[in-house]
C-alpha cells in the first residue's frame, strides 16, 4: 500500500471507530512513518513546531474573555441591550451573531478567535432564546470564517508573502465576498427563525433602550479598546486579545463585582482545558501536514488536475474542490504553504489572475475551518455549545452551501470580487 | 539502491538559495546515482524544525541563513554584527572554502554535536532598512522609532544603539504591524522586502547595507554517514559550486530588485553609512569577546 | 490509582492555570512597555509561547482523564454495547500515541539540550519536556480510563455522553 493511502485510510477508519481525533491523526501518522522506516521522533518535533506559533495565542485569550463576559454578567447586559434594540426583528440574536462576526472580522485576522469570543457569549444566549443548539453552533462557526475573509486576514498576508501576490489587493478583494456571505447568513437566519417560530418580542420602550444601553456601556469599552488599539497601532491582534482580557477582568471583578477573586482559579483552569483540546488537535494535524509535504503528494495532485481540464473556470473549480477537501484535514495556513507552488503554476497555465485565484483559495480554505475533522471553528463552537459534531455538521451544511454559491459566482464572474482591487490598486495588475 | 536527498529551504523563488539548490541538484545528479528533491517555501518546516529533522535523519540537506541556526551553533550569532564586512570582496573571502573563516565554522558546527555537517558558506543578499514613516538616512532618524527585529538579543541591541525602540514580531505579522503602526521600521533582505510586498506598507527603502546575509549549505550527519567516499567528494564539490552561484545570484537579484522597487514608487534613499557604522563598530569587540571570538573578529577585519 | 491520578490532575490544572495567567500578564506587559514605558522588550513572546506550549500539553493530558478529547460519534447512544466496545477501542488506540509522546518525547527533550531559545538563550529542553511529562500522565490516566471502559463493557452500563463531543 502506498504510504499516502496508509495515512488517509487509517485516519478515516480510526475516527469512524471513535478514536479521539487528535489521537487518530497521531496514530495514522505513526503507522505511515513506521511504514516509511523513518524515526518516530519526527512526530514530536512536528507537534511542537505546529503549536509554537505566536498568532495561536489569541485563541486562549478570547476563550477566557467569553467566559469572563458570561460569568461577569457582561454578556447579559450586552444581550439586554441588543434585545431592546433589535429583539423585535425576527432572528434578532442570529443577526447579532453575524453582525458581531463581521465587525470582529474587521478587527482580527483570526477566525478561531472570533468563534471563541462571539460563540462564548452568543451560543448560550441563542440556546436560551429557543434556537436549536446545532443551529446556534453552526451559525457561530460559519459566520466566524469571515475573520479570514474580511480584512485584515492572517491567511491573506501569508498567501501574499509566500505567493508574491499583492496583500493589499487580496484585502480589497475580500470585502465584497465577506459582505455577501454575511448578508446571506442573515437571510438564512431569518428563514430558520421563522421555521422554529422564534418569537420576535414587542418593540421595547425608549426608556428600556436607554436603561439597557447605559448598563451595557462600560463593556462597550472592549470593542473600542480592540478596534482603537489595532487601528492606532498600539498593539497587534494577539496583543489586543490579551488587553481585552485584562479589561474584561477589571470590569467583571472591579466594576461589577460579579466574579470573586476566589473564582478565578476555576475560570482559568476551565479555559485551559477549553483551548488545550483544539490546540492539541492542531499539534497532531501538524504531523499529517508535514507528512503530506514530505511524501511529495502536492506535485502529483497538480499533474492530476491538469490532466482533467485546462479551461479557466474548470481549473478554478477543480482548485476550489481540492482546497475544500484539503481543508478538512489541514489548517489553512499549512495548506497554503504546502500547496501554493502547485496552485500558482496551475493558475499560470490556465490564465487565471493570481489575486483572483488567491481570493478563491482563501475562501475555500476558510470553509475548511468548519468542516470536520480539522474544523477548528466548528470544534470550538461545538465545545461551547455542547453539541455533537454530526449534528452540528448537518446544521452547517446549508451555510456552507451559501458560501460555495458565492465562491462559484465569483469564479464565473471575476469582476464580482475583483472590482474593488481593479479600481483602487490598478498598479497591482500591470496587464490590465 | 539509489538514495533521494531531501533539500529544504524556507524561501520561495526567485531567491539566491533556490538557485544554489538547483545548482547542487544538477551537479549531484550528473555525477552520482543520488537524486535531489528540493522542498522550498518552508514545506518541511522552519529552519529550526528542519535542523531537528536533520538530527533525526528525515531531511538531508538545508540551505538557509546562519542566524536561524544560531540556536544550535551559538557562534553563528557573530554574523548578526552589522557592518562586519566592508563589501562583497571581504564577504567572498569569508565564504572561501579554503579560507580560515569557513574552516573555523566547519569545526564549530561539528563540535556543536547537533548532527550537522557544514558543506559551504554562501550569500543570501544584502540587508537594508525599511520604514513606513519617512526616509531614514542617519541613525538620528531612528531615534524612538518602533522597529521590528528578530527575537535575537544581539540584533535588538545592535539597533537599540541607533536609538530605535525595538520589538520582536514574527515575520508573518510584519505586514499588518506596519500597516497599523505597531512598528514603523524593520530590516530585511531586499528580496524579503520585495517578495513579501512589504513596500505596500513601508514605502521608504534605505540602503543601509548593514549586513550581507551569511548563509550555509549543510548536510545531516546521518546522511553523510550513508554516502560512499566518491559520493561525499561529489556532494562537497557540488556544494562549493552551489555556494558560488548563491553569492552571485544574491548580488544580481539585489540590483534588479532595487530598480523594480523604484518602478513601484518606493523611495530608495542612500544613507550616511559612516554614521551607522559608527553606532555599530563599538559593539563589535564587546560581542566578539562575549562569544569568545575576538580572534575571529581580527581575522575577518584582515579580509578587507 | 484514582487517588494518585486525582492528585496529578489537580497539580496539572494548578500549574497550567498559573501558566495561563503568566502569559496574559507577559503580553500585557509587552504592550505597556513598548507604548507607554518606551522600553524595548524582546523576551515576552518567548516566555508567553513557553507557557502556552506547556499549558496545552498539561491540559491535553487532563482532558484524557476527563475523556473530553474530540471524538466523532457515528452511532446513536442507543447502541450501548457497541458504543462501549468502541470506547474501549478508542482508549486502547491512544496507547501507541502516548508511547511515542513518552519515549520519543524524551529523545526530543534530549535533543533540546543543544537547541537554545532565540532571545533568552535557555535550552529548549525545558519546553520540550512538556511532551514526555504530558505523555506519562496520559499513560496513567489511560489505565484508569481503560479500567472504567472494561467495567462498563461487562456491566452493560451506558457511558455518559461525553462533554464537548465532536
Ligand atoms: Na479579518
Ligand atoms: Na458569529
Amino acid at each position: 500500500m502506498p504510504p499516502i493511502l496508509t495515512l488517509i485510510a487509517s485516519f478515516l477508519v480510526l475516527i469512524a471507530l471513535r478514536v479521539p481525533i487528535a489521537f487518530a491523526i497521531g496514530l495514522a501518522s505513526i503507522m505511515t512513518i513506521w511504514q516509511l522506516g523513518i524515526p518516530l521522533t519526527s512526530v514530536v518535533n512536528q507537534m511542537f513546531a505546529s503549536i509554537n506559533s505566536f498568532p495561536l495565542l489569541a485563541v486562549p485569550f478570547f476563550l477566557l474573555l467569553g467566559r469572563l463576559m458570561n460569568d461577569g454578567g457582561i454578556t447579559d447586559r450586552l444581550l439586554n441591550f441588543a434585545d431592546a434594540t433589535v429583539g423585535h426583528i425576527r432572528g434578532g440574536l442570529g443577526h447579532i451573531n453575524v453582525m458581531v462576526s463581521m465587525m470582529f472580522a474587521s478587527l482580527s485576522g483570526s477566525a478561531a478567535a472570533d468563534t471563541a469570543s462571539v460563540g462564548g457569549v452568543l451560543i448560550p444566549a441563542m440556546k436560551k432564546a429557543g434556537y436549536p443548539a446545532p443551529f446556534a453552533v453552526a451559525l457561530t462557526a460559519a459566520s466566524s470564517v469571515l475573520g479570514g475573509i474580511i480584512p485584515p486576514s492572517i491567511l491573506m498576508v501569508i498567501y501574499g508573502a509566500f505567493g508574491n501576490v499583492s496583500v493589499g489587493a487580496l484585502f480589497l478583494g475580500g470585502i465584497v465576498p465577506g459582505i455577501l456571505i454575511g448578508l446571506s447568513q442573515m437571510g438564512y437566519t431569518y428563514v430558520v427563525a421563522r421555521k422554529f417560530d422564534i418569537k420576535p418580542q414587542q418593540k421595547a420602550s425608549l426608556r428600556r433602550v436607554a436603561e439597557t444601553g447605559l448598563s451595557a456601556a462600560p463593556p462597550m469599552i472592549l470593542p473600542i479598546v480592540i478596534l482603537g488599539g489595532i487601528t492606532l497601532g498600539v498593539f497587534t491582534a494577539t496583543e489586543a486579545a490579551a488587553i481585552a482580557v485584562v479589561v474584561g477582568l477589571l470590569l467583571s471583578m472591579g466594576l461589577y463585582r460579579a466574579i470573586r477573586p476566589s473564582a478565578l482559579p476555576r475560570i482559568f483552569s476551565d479555559s485551559v482545558i477549553a483551548y488545550s483540546l483544539p490546540m492539541f488537535a492542531v499539534a497532531s494535524a501538524g504531523i499529517m501536514g508535514w507528512l503530506i509535504s514530505y511524501l511529495g503528494i502536492a506535485r502529483e495532485v497538480a499533474e492530476f488536475i491538469l490532466s482533467i481540464t485546462e479551461t479557466r473556470i474548470g481549473l478554478t473549480l477543480m482548485i476550489t474542490a481540492f482546497m475544500l477537501i484539503i481543508g478538512t484535514v489541514l489548517s489553512p495556513v499549512t495548506a497554503v504553504i504546502i500547496f501554493l507552488p502547485i496552485i500558482q503554476s496551475i493558475g499560470t497555465i490556465g490564465g487565471i489572475d493570481q489575486v483572483h485565484l488567491g481570493l478563491i483559495v482563501v475562501l475555500s480554505l476558510m470553509l475548511g475551518l468548519v468542516t470536520p475533522p480539522y474544523g477548528i471553528c466548528l470544534l470550538i463552537a461545538t465545545q461551547i455549545g455542547n453539541v455533537s459534531t454530526p449534528r452540528a455538521f448537518m446544521a452547517i451544511l446549508p451555510l456552507i452551501g451559501l458560501v460555495l454559491a458565492i465562491i462559484v459566482a465569483g469564479i464565473v464572474l471575476p469582476a464580482l470580487f475583483m472590482f474593488l482591487p481593479w479600481t483602487f490598486l490598478p498598479d497591482a495588475f500591470p496587464g490590465r | 539502491t539509489a538514495q533521494t536527498l531531501r533539500l529544504a529551504t524556507v524561501v520561495a523563488p526567485p531567491h539566491p538559495w533556490i538557485d544554489a539548490a538547483e545548482t547542487f541538484k544538477t551537479e549531484v545528479e550528473a555525477n552520482t546515482d543520488l537524486t535531489v528533491e528540493i522542498f522550498n517555501g518552508g514545506q518541511l518546516g522552519n529552519d529550526q524544525t528542519v535542523v531537528d529533522e536533520m538530527r533525526i535523519g528525515t531531511v538531508d540537506v538545508m540551505i538557509g541563513g546562519v542566524q536561524n541556526i544560531s540556536p544550535f551553533v551559538k557562534k553563528f550569532e557573530f554574523f548578526s554584527l552589522n557592518y562586519l564586512f566592508d563589501g562583497m570582496d571581504s564577504f567572498r573571502a569569508a565564504t572561501d572554502p579554503d579560507g580560515e573563516v569557513f574552516s573555523f565554522f566547519k569545526q564549530e558546527v561539528a563540535d556543536a554535536g547537533v548532527g550537522l555537517n557544514l558543506l559551504a558558506l554562501t550569500g543570501g543578499g544584502t540587508r537594508n532598512l525599511n520604514a513606513s514613516s519617512g526616509p531614514v538616512t542617519s541613525p538620528e532618524d531612528l531615534d524612538g522609532v518602533k522597529m521590528r527585529v528578530t527575537g535575537s538579543q544581539l540584533d535588538a541591541e545592535m539597533w537599540q544603539a541607533t536609538g530605535a525602540l525595538t520589538t520582536s514580531l514574527p515575520w508573518t505579522e510584519v505586514y499588518t504591524g506596519l500597516q497599523t503602526g505597531v512598528v514603523n521600521a524593520f530590516e530585511s533582505t531586499i528580496s524579503g522586502y520585495y517578495g513579501g510586498r512589504l513596500y505596500e506598507v513601508a514605502k521608504f527603502h534605505n540602503k543601509t547595507e548593514h549586513q550581507i546575509m551569511m548563509s550555509h549549505i549543510s548536510i545531516s550527519e546521518i546522511t553523510w554517514g550513508r554516502l560512499s567516499e566518491e559520493e561525499r567528494a561529489t556532494v562537497e564539490a557540488a556544494a562549493k559550486l552551489a555556494a558560488e552561484r548563491g553569492t552571485d545570484m544574491g548580488e544580481q537579484y539585489d540590483n534588479e530588485l532595487i530598480s523594480k522597487l523604484e518602478e513601484q514608487g518606493v523611495t530608495v534613499s542612500e544613507v550616511d553609512k559612516q554614521a551607522f557604522i559608527a553606532t555599530a563598530s563599538p559593539l563589535h569587540e564587546e560581542y566578539a569577546e562575549r562569544l569568545g571570538m575576538s580572534d575571529m573578529l581580527e581575522t575577518v577585519r584582515n579580509l578587507r | 490509582m484514582r487517588a494518585i491520578n486525582g492528585f496529578i490532575e489537580w497539580v496539572f490544572m494548578f500549574v497550567a492555570g498559573s501558566l495561563f495567567a503568566v502569559f496574559i500578564t507577559t503580553i500585557a506587559y509587552q504592550v505597556l512597555a513598548r507604548n507607554y514605558l518606551g522600553i524595548s522588550v524582546n523576551w515576552t513572546d518567548e516566555v508567553a509561547l513557553l507557557c502556552f506550549v506547556w499549558s496545552v500539553f498539561l491540559g491535553a493530558a487532563v482532558a484524557v482523564r476527563r475523556q473530553v478529547h474530540y471524538v466523532v460519534e457515528l452511532l446513536p447512544e442507543e447502541f450501548i454495547t457497541t458504543n462501549n466496545a468502541l470506547r474501549l477501542f478508542g482508549s486502547l488506540a491512544c496507547l501507541p500515541v502516548v508511547y511515542v509522546l513518552v519515549v520519543h518525547g524524551q529523545i526530543f527533550t534530549g535533543m533540546g539540550l543543544r537547541r537554545s531559545s532565540i532571545s533568552l538563550g535557555i535550552p529548549l529542553a525545558y519546553v520540550f519536556a512538556a511532551i514526555p511529562v504530558s505523555g506519562l500522565a496520559m499513560a496513567l490516566f489511560l489505565i484508569e480510563v481503560i479500567q472504567t471502559d472494561l467495567r462498563r463493557l461487562r456491566t452493560g452500563g451506558a457511558g455518559e455522553h461525553q462533554q464537548g463531543d465532536l
